[in-house]
């Protein structure tokens, strides 16, 4: 360890000019490259659409209504179809010249947007660009979209929907009338059922009731049975019918409803600096130089093949180490560095043996 | 026997009367010229440091000193540069001090040798002229005058320096010097570009190893040791550390 600590402190000005300049570097260089981004948010009321009453699969229940509707921003923007939507209703458009850099520009908008819940109901959503003007457009052009593309996938759902379920009413009609004029038909055949008058239809209940008059009119039972699963069949494909045309009106005004804009996006005036982005070289090069510093020490230690210290050399020698004879020379100073010149130095040696006349006694 | 030509103050020769100790001086010195001992009170320090460090390297190294031996000491390194002749001078000035005998210090180092010229003496006559009985040995000895240290430098290189350094007349110099000095320390050519390392160090007791901290790789001091004689090295002396680890977190090792 004290070979690794002498080496340090050997070359401890490169090392320090190494553990100074490299950071310093790393830091003009966080500072040029730092783009100037302006960041635009627009915060969005997110409930859950009416439609999704009857085709509710697409929508967590156990997510907050701010959270799905991120997701699903979020899912569209992945598609190419989506995005280029965006980008087509914004300046960047004009990126969109070749295959690369539509592709360069699909992948920044990614990379870009932030969508994020802010309370169950609350939904911002950011885009930072070089450009104030397409920060604040893209923005609004993803909310655009989003809603267009919800009411467009809602009302188509709902068309389908709506032609099914009307074939189906119309069966279920034609057998509901079919299924009461026969019974009607019976009974004008049989006037003794209904005393002679064209009053309402028996009840299933009253002949049940009356086990006897069941047992000797089971026609009549029949038909009466046919008549009421019609008009139950019919009354169900009516309901259906009805749903899909209220939910069908309401998407055209509840999708604007579940997803509206409570903060417009505006042009921002001021950029913004990423601290993340800063420091991230810096923090690279502080490392670098650490590393830097650390193999240094560890190659110029594992170079150095002479003996440095005493204790080294008694480590590293099979015979003994006497002692270590001091280099002597001046203490250093930052303007001058004074050595004992070899002549001077065994000038003192000779004179050493009349030191305590020199220096008297009490030296 | 001729004298250090360095004034030491209070000794002999021209020499200020009394040593001038000056806390700051306004414009240092380079180097501290001979014979004007102006010294910091840092500088002071630092003497007083290696006053404590060459004493203790005898202490451990040496510890036959003690019990009042003869020794003959090899000082050598890897490679040159590493503070052999300096450690070899710093040992035989504290051992003359502090155990009051007599200390010869004999340079070998006929490549380069540096010890005469680093302390402003003549370079020769030297060991060679010596050996090679030209001159004296008397004529050749410089003398520290205050701490009974004499120096014997390299004096002029011989053509066959290895014959010489191999030589009867050598070893049989050692043995009388042995018989003249409690302690001779030789300041020996470095162990991995003079082959005449091993017949050196075998004609001492011991051989320290100087190793210059944060300069000579480990493989070379491993190379150096292995080429000494047998059993001749004592230890490793580590010269000019300086732990750049300050002095607050180092008490955590």
């Amino acid at each position: 360890m004290e070979r690794y600590v002498e080496t340090f402190f050997r070359f401890k000005w490169l090392f320090l000019f190494v553990l100074v300049v490299v950071p310093l570097l790393g830091a003009f260089y966080a500072f040029e490259s730092q783009l100037v981004l302006f960041t635009s948010t627009g915060t969005v009321w997110a409930e859950k659409p009416a439609y999704l009453t009857i085709a509710s699969t697409d929508w967590s229940q156990w997510d907050t209504p701010a959270q799905n509707q991120a997701n699903n921003v979020q899912e569209f923007l992945q598609t190419n179809s989506f995005a280029l939507d965006v980008l087509n209703q914004t300046d960047l458009r004009a990126n969109l010249t070749t295959p690369l850099a539509t592709q360069v520009t699909l992948a920044k908008l990614r990379r870009s947007v932030s969508v994020s819940p802010v309370g169950t109901h609350l939904l911002a959503i950011s885009y930072s660009d070089q450009q104030p003007r397409a920060a604040q457009q893209v923005v609004q052009a993803i909310i655009d979209t989003f809603n267009k593309e919800v009411l467009s996938s809602a009302d188509s759902q709902n068309s389908v929907a709506l032609a099914f379920y009307q074939k189906q009413l119309a069966d279920a009609t034609t057998q509901a009338n079919d299924a009461t004029a026969a019974l009607r038909s019976y009974l004008t055949a049989h006037p003794e059922l209904t005393n002679g008058s064209a009053g309402p239809p028996v009840q299933v209940s009253q002949l049940v009731a009356n086990a006897s008059f069941a047992a000797q009119n089971p026609e009549l039972v029949k038909l009466i049975q046919d008549q009421t699963a019609a008009a139950a069949e019919q009354t169900k494909f009516q309901n259906s019918v009805d749903q899909i045309e209220f939910s069908q009106s309401s998407a055209a005004v509840g999708t604007a409803q579940s997803f509206r804009i409570m903060d417009a996006p505006v042009v921002p005036k001021t950029a913004q600096t990423s601290k993340k982005k800063l420091l991230v070289p810096i923090g690279i090069s502080v490392v670098a130089a650490l590393l830097f510093v650390g193999g240094g020490v560890i190659l110029l230690t594992l170079l150095d093949s002479t003996l440095r210290t005493a204790r080294v050399a008694g480590q590293r020698l099979a015979v003994p180490v006497f002692v270590a004879v001091p280099l002597l020379k001046e203490r250093r100073s930052w303007f001058r560095r004074r050595r004992y010149s070899r002549r001077s130095v065994r000038t003192l040696l000779a004179l050493e043996a009349h030191l305590p006349e020199l220096t008297g006694p009490s030296a | 026997m001729a004298v250090l030509p360095i004034p030491f103050p209070g000794v002999s020769g021209d020499v200020p009367a009394a040593p001038a100790v000056v806390s700051k001086p306004s414009r240092p010195p380079r180097s501290v010229p001979i014979g004007t001992p102006v010294y910091t009170r840092r500088e002071l320090a630092g003497l007083r440091t290696l006053d404590t460090v060459f004493r203790e390297m005898y202490t451990i190294g040496l510890p036959e000193l003690d019990a009042g031996e003869r020794l003959v000491v090899g000082v050598t390194s890897a490679i040159r540069g590493e503070g052999r002749t300096t450690t070899g001078l710093g040992l035989a000035l504290a051992i003359a001090r502090d155990q009051d005998v007599h200390v010869l210090l004999i340079e070998l180092d006929f490549e380069r040798p540096s010890l005469a010229r680093e302390l402003n003496l003549p370079a020769s006559p030297g060991i060679a002229e010596v050996l090679a009985q030209e001159v004296e040995l008397d004529a050749a000895l410089r003398h520290i005058d205050a701490c009974a240290v004499d120096l014997l430098p390299a004096g002029k290189a011989p053509k066959a320096v290895s014959r010489l350094l191999r030589s009867a007349a050598l070893r049989d110099f050692l043995t009388a010097a042995r018989g003249s000095y409690e302690v001779v320390i030789l300041d020996l050519p470095p162990a991995l570009t003079s082959s005449d390392i091993m017949p050196l160090s075998g004609l001492t007791d011991g051989v320290l190893l100087v190793v210059r901290a944060g300069v000579t790789p480990l493989r070379l001091i491993e190379r150096a040791a292995a080429r000494l004689a047998e059993d001749k090295l004592r230890g490793v002396v580590l010269t000019g550390q300086r732990s750049k680890i300050p002095n607050w977190l180092r008490r955590l090792f």
